[in-house]
């Protein structure tokens, strides 16, 4: 009885005890811990009294004491989060470092506690990351914003406090758009980047930010988010990608192989069960379509408006605040929305030809910009000068090979996005390289000829032109601007190639009406939720039904059906790209007729695929040119192959040589301890160093040893090897 | 002949050309000698001593950066020394003004070693009392009065430090406080209304009224002996800060005074038209504090303007009185010498409350 009166009466000497027992039995602790929230509250204004010069230790302490068990009295501490924010708020300039980090720590530790919601903490930190002068905090902010943002999307997106940070970070972003030394939007592009990057935000909103961030009038803020527009999916994909390895490392085989050599115990059975569970979910999570993975470029509300004012802006007027590289940035991302968007923003093309000389620094990447900044929307005269230009400086005898690939490369690029752009003088000049020593150059010419055999051979030499394609020229109509090729199901003459054969194989067995029908019907089969139904004799009914209407629809001359239609919508309709790769032989009518006599069933979708990705591996290995306006231009495309003269061999052994300089050479340990410490000469250099008459004598009698004398002597020389002497 | 292979590379040693090399420490040159060189200790032969003495003021300032330091006797030795050296520097003045030494005296409130505590609190009684009735305090009460807020603010820190027997001293420096400088004690937002609060926690009435009781778990019973001396002795300061906080000190009136100001004023209200006699009554609206924030004028009206005997007492009414009472009348039942003095307490309250209410 006794003793638990005194147990229960224990002395309060340090606070961790404390803390101990009121996070235990929160009520009968109450006094105790008044007593410390007021001496908080002293120490609090102790610190106001004289924010420097002082000892914050115990303040700290008690810091840490009132967040930790602030959830236990919340009608006590109810001001404390917001003097927590005040504190920080007004004297974060003047704060002891040790102070201010428990005072954010305090902060985001009350915000995984909900004692505060994220907005507050959110409004309170990103007001101190902007102004702060301090490197060390700012980055401990920055890592308690994103990580809490982060904490809150985990599980679901938390959509309002995104909304509500986004809105802020928009606020900031917009704020100093028009002042050019304002950093702050720095800031608001690292946080959006962050949480870009590792999945956190992936919509609209988040891309408006670094939309507005990019049209800031700022340098640094301007070049972050054109930066983010250039890179950030890349990013992205190498997140997701050392995602993937992590789960390598711990496969399952390995696991087993463990759970069977090891001892088993209940832990280790319910390791493995959890990793189980986690592999099945990551393959789960693997196959699953993330339904919201956009690129950036492609989530741009006016993609039109964006490219024209960054153009204008940071462009078009002569402003020379921006570097040269920060210029480049700004004409690689307008480029790349030209090409990816077919817009037109017809400044640019008259701005490029101003850089495109070979003296230029970084020509390539303005090389590169042309390129990409042509689609088949552009007219032609506004691509000639460009491609004028570049012949002139780039293609002619008294320039360096390489200068001419690059030339000859960014032409066949430009061409390959707009053939129009091209007059058959020029092209003939220049496809006259052929025969040219340098074999970038050469390359360069017969791709370009390669290009033109596809797309119109008649502007080709007649002996440039080749077999196929002159064949090809009497059925090919010529090229006109604004001609939208019809669009097509990538892979469909494959489809239908693979159809006659089966038709001629089954013809061969015979019954060949009756088998055809059939087989459309175990194609659908396990694909529609109707054949799981009861009645599967009436949805033969009905499928008798629809091959009829698709008769009707065939008299009708190339109305596609419903379903190919979906097909289609599914398939992105390729314009361009798609004709390109049709062999051109065959007439309009013949490519389109199975999309209209047959509704492709998800079996012959799924064989299409397979077909595809047959031809695109043939693609890929034969060095036929396969462009499409969206994608990225790379720069080894321009430069051509690398060659590496006898020179440069030269420079590399010298820097071999450099290398080796100064550091010691490797060699034997003993060498080298021989080397340093005073020693008489070893019998290794006495043998060296004897004199040559001395030896002749030995070797004169080891040519007359006799057999059995040699034989002693090796069995002598093994044993002593055996010993070890 | 040059059969050693150490000559000969000793010889071509000498005829290696040196690299030089950007980026690289200079190699050293043949006939470099190295001056560096270590030495276990070093002996100074000669110690200089220096004829002139320190003067009072730097060995004061030393004596107060000590105040610092690690080594409580050492503290306490420092506390010593600045007593000793303002006890003989009457006539001179001190060697550094009341406004240096004060407010480094002040964070010794909140001393952890209980001798420093002790020494602190002689230094203080000692200095501030009068000799006799002709000389002045050597730390005059006015260099007190001023840097009252500050001795206030560790006063409340020590009154809710978690060490008890910090608590128990808390309230000797208090009543040392409520002895120089009257008063001023327990004017403004600092001294009244954060004080009580401290008050109540100190002495586990902060839930009295409620019905929750006195205090449940704590540290006042833990220890019995000391803890009814630490009790009573916070009552007897509970009683003093009450009487000076509560009752106007009532002068003696004689009709031959002529400094006597009822009789010259025109209505009795006149004080409350005249300029104030204290500085900054309007502190607690902190009117011209850079951040406004922090203080947190009302909670309950608790830490609003104390400055006048009136609305000490309004405040005390309003928030403060029914857990005290509750409290005061648990002591009284324990009874004994504890229970006595929470009497006197009760009676002291009760006066100051019910004038107010015959006034009124």
């Amino acid at each position: 009885m006794v003793k638990r009166k005194r147990t229960a009466l224990e002395k309060q000497t340090n606070l961790p005890s404390l803390q101990n027992q009121i996070r235990r039995d929160p009520p009968s602790y109450r006094d105790d811990f008044l007593i410390q929230y007021r001496h908080y509250e002293s120490q609090r204004d102790i610190f106001l009294a004289q924010p420097d010069g002082y000892d914050s230790d115990p303040f700290i302490e008690q810091l840490a004491f009132i967040t930790h068990v602030a959830d236990c009295y919340p009608a006590v501490t109810a001001r404390f989060p917001q003097d927590l924010a005040e504190l920080l708020l007004h004297h974060h300039n003047t704060l002891e470092p040790d102070l201010r980090e428990k005072l954010v720590q305090c902060l985001v530790q009350l915000r995984n506690k909900d004692v505060i919601p994220s907005t507050a903490l959110l409004q309170t930190l990103f007001p101190i990351l902007t102004t702060t002068h301090s490197k060390h905090l700012r980055s401990q902010l920055y890592q308690s914003i994103v990580s809490d943002i982060r904490n809150a999307n985990a599980k679901t997106k938390n959509h309002r406090l995104n909304k509500t940070v986004q809105g802020v970070l928009f606020n900031v972003v917009e704020a100093g758009k028009s002042t050019p030394d304002a950093t702050v939007g720095l800031w608001a592009v690292k946080v959006t980047r962050e949480l870009w990057k590792r999945g956190v935000w992936d919509d609209a909103r988040t891309v408006e930010i670094i939309k507005e961030a990019s049209l800031s009038a700022n340098a640094k803020v301007m070049s972050g988010g054109v930066r983010f527009f250039l890179g950030v999916d890349k990013e992205k994909e190498e997140m997701d990608e050392s995602d993937d390895e992590e789960d390598y490392s711990e496969s399952l085989s390995k696991l087993k192989h463990q759970a069977g050599v090891n001892k088993k115990t209940k832990k280790k059975q319910t390791q493995m069960d959890r990793a189980i569970d986690k592999l099945k979910k990551k393959e789960k999570n693997k196959h699953k379509a993330s339904p919201l993975n956009f690129s950036a470029l492609h989530l741009l509300h006016d993609p039109q408006g964006f490219a024209e004012s960054l153009y204008t802006m940071h462009l078009a007027k002569n402003n020379n605040k921006l570097s040269m590289e920060q210029k480049l940035l700004v004409l690689q991302l307008v480029s790349r929305l030209i090409g990816l968007h077919k817009l037109t923003v017809i400044g640019i093309y008259s701005y490029l030809l101003k850089y495109l000389t070979p003296r230029q620094r970084e020509v390539t990447r303005f090389l590169v910009a042309a390129a990409q900044a042509t689609h088949d929307h552009v007219p032609p005269d506004l691509l000639e000068p460009i491609i004028r230009k570049i012949a002139d400086e780039f293609v002619s005898e008294g320039v360096a090979g390489e200068v001419a690939t690059a030339g000859l490369n960014s032409i066949r690029e430009i061409c390959a996005r707009q053939p129009l752009a091209m007059n058959d003088g020029l092209l003939q000049d220049l496809t006259a390289y052929k025969g040219s020593k340098d074999k970038g150059v050469m390359m360069a010419a017969r791709s370009l000829i390669g290009l033109y055999r596809d797309v119109a051979p008649e502007m080709l030499k007649r002996k440039d032109r080749g077999k196929t394609a002159t064949m090809e020229m009497k059925s090919k109509e010529k090229l006109r601007f604004g001609e939208e090729a019809p669009g097509t199901i990538e892979g469909l003459d494959l489809l239908e190639k693979w159809y006659e054969e089966q038709k001629a194989k089954k013809g061969e067995e015979g019954g060949e009406e009756e088998v055809d029908g059939d087989d459309d019907d175990q194609a659908w089969e396990g694909w529609d939720v109707e054949s799981d139904s009861d009645d599967s004799g009436s949805w033969i009914a009905v499928a008798s039904d629809d091959e009829k209407d698709i008769e009707i629809s065939d008299s009708e001359d190339e109305k596609p059906s419903a379903r190919s239609k979906k097909a289609r919508a599914d398939d992105e309709p390729v314009a361009n790209g798609g004709s390109a790769e049709q062999p051109a032989a065959e007439s309009e009518g013949n490519i389109m007729s199975l999309a209209t006599t047959k509704i492709l069933t998800p079996a012959d979708l799924a064989n299409l695929a397979k077909m595809r990705a047959q031809t695109d591996l043939q693609k890929a290995s034969s060095k036929t040119i396969t462009l499409k306006n969206e994608d990225e231009v790379d720069q080894s495309i321009i430069e051509g192959p690398k060659t590496r003269g006898k020179s440069d061999k030269e420079a590399r052994l010298a820097a071999v040589m450099e290398g080796r300089e100064g550091r010691e050479k490797y060699s034997s340990k003993r060498g080298k301890a021989l080397a340093e410490k005073p020693h008489s000469t070893t019998n290794k250099e006495k043998a060296r160093r004897k004199n040559f008459m001395m030896t002749l004598g030995q070797a004169k009698k080891k040519q007359k040893r006799s057999l059995m004398d040699h034989r002693r002597i090796l069995k002598a020389h093994v044993e002593r090897q055996k010993k070890g002497k | 002949m040059g059969s050693s292979s150490k000559k000969k590379k000793e010889k071509q040693k000498d005829f290696a050309k040196p690299k030089l090399r950007v980026g690289k420490t200079k190699p050293k040159a043949d006939n470099h000698t190295s001056t560096s060189f270590k030495s276990k200790a070093v002996v100074v032969g000669h110690q200089s001593l220096n004829a002139a003495a320190p003067t009072a003021q730097t060995q004061l300032k030393h004596n107060l950066t000590l105040l610092n330091h690690h080594s409580h006797t050492t503290r306490r030795d420092s506390l010593a020394h600045i007593a000793s050296v303002l006890s003989s520097s009457q006539s001179a003045g001190p060697p550094l003004p009341f406004s240096v030494i004060l407010p480094a005296l002040a964070p010794l409130i909140l001393d952890t070693a209980a001798p420093v505590r002790t020494q602190l609190l002689t230094l203080l009684t000692n200095l501030t009392k009068p000799k006799d009735l002709r000389q002045d305090a050597i730390i005059p009460a006015d260099a007190v009065r001023m840097h009252t807020p500050r001795f206030l603010l560790y006063i409340h820190s020590a009154m809710t430090h978690i060490s008890a027997d910090i608590r128990a001293d808390s309230t000797n420096f208090l009543a040392l406080l409520l002895n120089v400088v009257g008063e001023e004690a327990v004017r403004g937002a600092k001294g009244w209304g954060k004080t009580l609060k401290c008050w109540m926690v100190l002495l586990g009435w902060e839930s009295a009224k409620s019905g929750a009781g006195v205090r449940t778990s704590t540290i006042e019973f833990s220890d019995p002996g000391k803890n009814k001396k630490a009790s009573q002795q916070h009552l007897s300061v509970l009683k003093q800060f009450l009487t000076i906080g509560m009752l106007v000190a009532e002068e003696p009136v004689s009709n031959l005074d002529i400094g006597r100001n009822d009789l010259l004023r025109p209505h009795q209200y006149t004080e409350l038209y005249l300029l104030p006699r204290t500085s900054n009554i309007y502190a607690h609206l902190s009117l011209f504090a850079t951040s406004v924030a922090v203080e947190n004028v009302n909670e309950e009206d608790a830490e609003g303007s104390a400055e006048d005997c009136d609305s000490r007492k309004r405040i005390m009414k309003n928030v403060f009185e029914g857990n005290i009472r509750a409290g005061l009348l648990a002591r009284i039942q324990e009874g004994g010498e504890v229970g006595r003095q929470a009497g006197g307490v009760l009676k002291i309250l009760d006066k100051a409350l019910n004038t107010t209410d015959m006034e009124a």
